[in-house]
This record gives C-alpha cells, sequence and structure tokens, in this order.
C-alpha cells in the first residue's frame, strides 16, 4: 500500500508490501531510514530547521521531527546500528538571501543533530533549485528521487 | 535559438489567449456586487438562482475552518455577509469564478489540481503578508490568486519545448521567466496580464500579474512586493512541484522593502501553511 507523507508528517512502517512516499520537497527536508534486518523503515517530511515559538506540530521542524522518526522506528524493532538513511529535498531558490535559505538551513540542522548522535547519512540528493519526490519501498528498502518526471535511485 | 523562432512562439502564445474560454459572467456580477458592503443576500441569489451549486460550493468554502470559527455553521448567504463579511465572501467568490481556469493548468503541473492549489496558497500567504505589513488584505488576497494566471495560457505550449527547456534548465543558471522569455520570447507575467485585461481586471490584479517577479516598480508597490513575497514562500514551502520548480530569483529586497525580518519569514511559512490547510479541504467538490 502506498503511504503518502504529507507535509509536516511522518510515516513508519513493518509491511513488506507497503512504499512510503512524499511528494514536493521544496525547501523541505525529506528523510528516509530504514533497517533491513527488522524491515523497519520511516519518513519524514520537516518544513522548517526550528520552530518561531512553541511548536504546534513536531514533525514541521528537522529539531523534534527527526529524533520522533529515529523512536517511532526503534518501537517497531529497528537499531540504529542496521539503519540505511537517506535525505532529499532542501533546494532552494535562485541568489537567495539569507532570510529565504530556509533548505541550507534545514542542512544544517541535520548535520548538527547527526554530528552529535553519531548518525551518518548513506545517500542524499540535496539542494539544486527542483522539488522532488523521496520514495521508500519497504520490501527492499531501496530509496528513489523523482525530480521533473526521472526516478533516480539512491 | 533564432530570433525568427522565438517571434514564430511569441505569436503562438499570444493567439492562444483567444483559446481560454472566459470568465463566468455570474461569478463576475456577484464578485462586483460584493464591493457593496450594504449587498443583500437576496440581491446574490438573484443571480445565483440559475446556478443552484455555486451557493452550496461558496458556503462549504465559508464553513472551512479558515472562514468560520467553531461558531456554528453557515446555513445560508445572508448568515455569510453577517459573519465574515462582504470582503471575504468576495475572496471566496473569487476563488470559485477562477476554479476551472486554474484546475485546467497542466503544463506547469505534475499532479492534478495543482496550479489551483499553488494559486489558493499565494493568495491565503499574500493575505497574511498584507496583515503584517498594513496592506488590503483582500485585494492582496485577490490579486495572489490570480497573478500567476499567464501559466495557463503557456502551459498549453510548454510540453513542445520540453527538450529545450530541459536544457536551458540543466545550466542551472537561468531562472524559469527569463527561460520563457528566451524561449517563447513572452513570460507568463506578460501573459497573465494580456489576459486580465482581456477580462477587464482592475489595475492592480494585471499589474501584480505583470510585475511579479520584478517588482522594481513604484505603482502598487507594496501591493506588488507582498503578491511579490507570497509566490516565493509558496515555492520554499513546497505547496507546488510544478515544472519551474524554485528557479526564480530571490534576494531580500522584497522581504526588507516590505521591514520584514527573518523571523517573520519563518512564521510566515508557519501560519500560512497552517492557513491553507485550513482551508484546503473545502477546495475540492466531490459529488458523491
Amino acid at each position: 500500500m502506498i503511504q503518502i507523507v504529507k507535509i509536516s508528517d511522518l510515516k513508519v512502517s513493518d509491511r513488506s508490501e507497503d512504499i512510503i512516499v512524499t511528494y514536493a520537497l521544496g525547501s523541505c527536508l525529506g528523510l528516509a531510514i530504514y533497517d533491513p534486518v527488522a524491515k523497519v523503515g520511516g519518513m519524514l517530511h520537516a518544513m522548517l530547521p526550528k520552530p518561531s515559538g512553541i511548536a504546534k506540530n513536531p514533525f514541521q521542524y528537522v529539531d523534534s521531527g527527526v529524533p520522533m522518526l529515529f523512536k517511532e522506528c526503534y518501537a517497531l524493532g529497528a537499531k540504529k546500528e542496521r539503519l540505511r538513511i537517506v535525505a532529499a529535498g532542501c533546494a532552494s531558490l535562485m541568489n537567495a538571501a539569507t532570510m529565504f535559505e530556509i533548505g541550507k538551513r534545514n542542512i544544517e540542522m541535520l548535520n548538527a543533530l547527526f554530528a552529535s548522535n553519531g548518525v551518518k547519512l548513506s545517500a542524499s540528493m540535496l539542494g539544486g533549485h527542483e522539488s522532488k519526490t523521496l520514495k521508500l519501498y519497504m520490501n527492499t528498502g531501496a530509496t528513489s528521487v523523482q525530480v521533473r518526471g526521472k526516478e533516480i535511485q539512491l | 535559438m533564432s530570433n525568427i523562432r522565438r517571434s514564430i512562439r511569441r505569436k503562438r502564445a499570444i493567439k492562444e489567449i483567444d483559446n481560454i474560454k472566459p470568465m463566468s459572467k455570474t461569478y463576475m456580477t456577484i464578485a462586483t456586487l460584493l464591493d457593496d458592503p450594504l449587498i443583500s443576500a437576496e440581491k446574490l441569489e438573484e443571480e445565483l438562482k440559475y446556478d443552484p451549486l455555486a451557493t452550496a460550493e461558496i458556503l462549504k468554502i465559508a464553513n472551512s475552518p479558515y472562514y468560520c470559527g467553531a461558531s456554528g455553521k453557515i446555513k445560508t448567504l445572508q448568515m455569510a455577509l453577517t459573519r465574515i463579511g462582504n470582503k471575504q465572501l468576495k475572496d471566496i467568490v473569487l476563488i470559485k469564478m477562477s476554479e476551472s481556469h486554474l484546475k485546467e493548468e497542466k503544463g506547469y503541473s505534475e499532479r492534478e489540481n495543482e496550479f489551483y492549489e499553488e494559486s489558493i496558497a499565494s493568495a491565503v500567504f499574500a493575505k497574511l503578508i498584507a496583515q503584517k505589513v498594513g496592506e488590503d488584505q483582500n485585494l492582496a488576497f485577490e490579486c495572489a490568486l490570480l497573478h500567476d494566471i499567464g501559466k495557463i495560457v503557456l502551459g498549453r505550449l510548454l510540453a513542445d519545448g520540453k527538450e529545450d527547456i530541459e536544457k536551458l534548465l540543466a545550466s542551472g543558471k537561468t531562472s524559469f521567466d527569463k527561460l520563457e522569455s528566451e524561449y517563447f520570447g513572452i513570460t507568463h507575467q506578460e501573459l497573465g496580464k494580456m489576459l486580465l485585461k482581456k477580462w477587464n481586471f482592475p489595475e492592480e490584479f494585471i499589474k501584480t500579474a505583470e510585475l511579479h517577479h520584478n517588482p522594481e516598480t513604484k505603482e502598487y508597490d507594496k501591493l506588488i512586493l507582498v503578491v511579490s513575497l507570497a509566490d516565493l514562500l509558496v515555492k520554499l514551502s513546497g505547496l507546488s512541484t510544478s515544472a519551474d520548480g524554485l528557479y526564480y530569483n530571490a534576494d531580500n529586497s522584497v522581504a526588507k522593502r516590505l521591514g520584514l525580518s527573518d523571523e517573520d519569514i519563518i512564521q510566515i511559512i508557519e501560519q500560512g501553511t497552517a492557513d491553507f490547510l485550513d482551508l484546503k479541504e473545502s477546495l475540492h467538490n466531490k459529488s458523491i
């Protein structure tokens, strides 16, 4: 079954028939993680690095959404050391002034989180000026990014 | 690329305007009637009597969490006038008026109804920005709703130039509006201006359509800046996946001239997205 992760949303699964997908990653971060042994995976579509005030929806932000993605997958039996981690999105407008560099700030927040938790990206397609679609196939753990109608394996 | 080909494409694009159906007269009339703050519901109903679905569809949007709080359902146009007022009701009428045009866009959009949703997201963001900077909120909403309308014309021709456009984009240096002008000899802004002129829209609408990617003008300065910023922030927020992606320049002059800070930008994206989601469910008509 296709599980759609909406903007500021998170989905996890342990069903091999699922395909988890998120559309329209502009400057947003799409993060997919998968444990090939437990066959558990999940995806986050976070919009902004951190909230301006009090967060109403933790999935909207990289700083709160990413830890929740990992925790929900652990709860289904995933183990940190086995995880394959793929990131996509974080595009930018052209010649963007600092105030518009949301994508770049999302990447910085992700890197900081990963550095302090000893986690590394396995593959990524970040930046550029394209809107992207990220997919995670739960049967194999394969991930792909679709840009301008073309699906590329990651 | 030869100038002759470009000039042929330009002519074709302009000719394509003739193939766009006119806007609904009923909705046009109602939108004009709603400029009067003392307009009666009977007068609106009189105009809508041959289109029984229209009232229901207008009320459906009026009852979305975006317009209607927790204070009970809006059941009639009279209730709508009292509860949300003539100006907001006009915003809704403009959504319904442009719906079928916005939904027909297939060239830029990758998904069904994408351009319709993207245009409404721009309207919602523009209203929010207008509120922050003290500009007319309803006018900003309405101008933003139609600011990209030229895409419904150029979108019909985009597929023909797909390969060339991909090549131009691959350089990573051309903004999409520049690319339009290089390939087609005309931009979606210019076509939007022509279309809105043809439909006799007020000057503010025409100017925002024309200048939203070049807001260096003095006329309607603030309004165009508001719509321009809304357009950029909707692209950033990922509320669209259209072919032009994020291929637009975004120096900080727009936000700076409006007196907005980095923090304001984040807040607008947060609130704008929440507002749009409050409205989104009511936008689609399911007959069953």
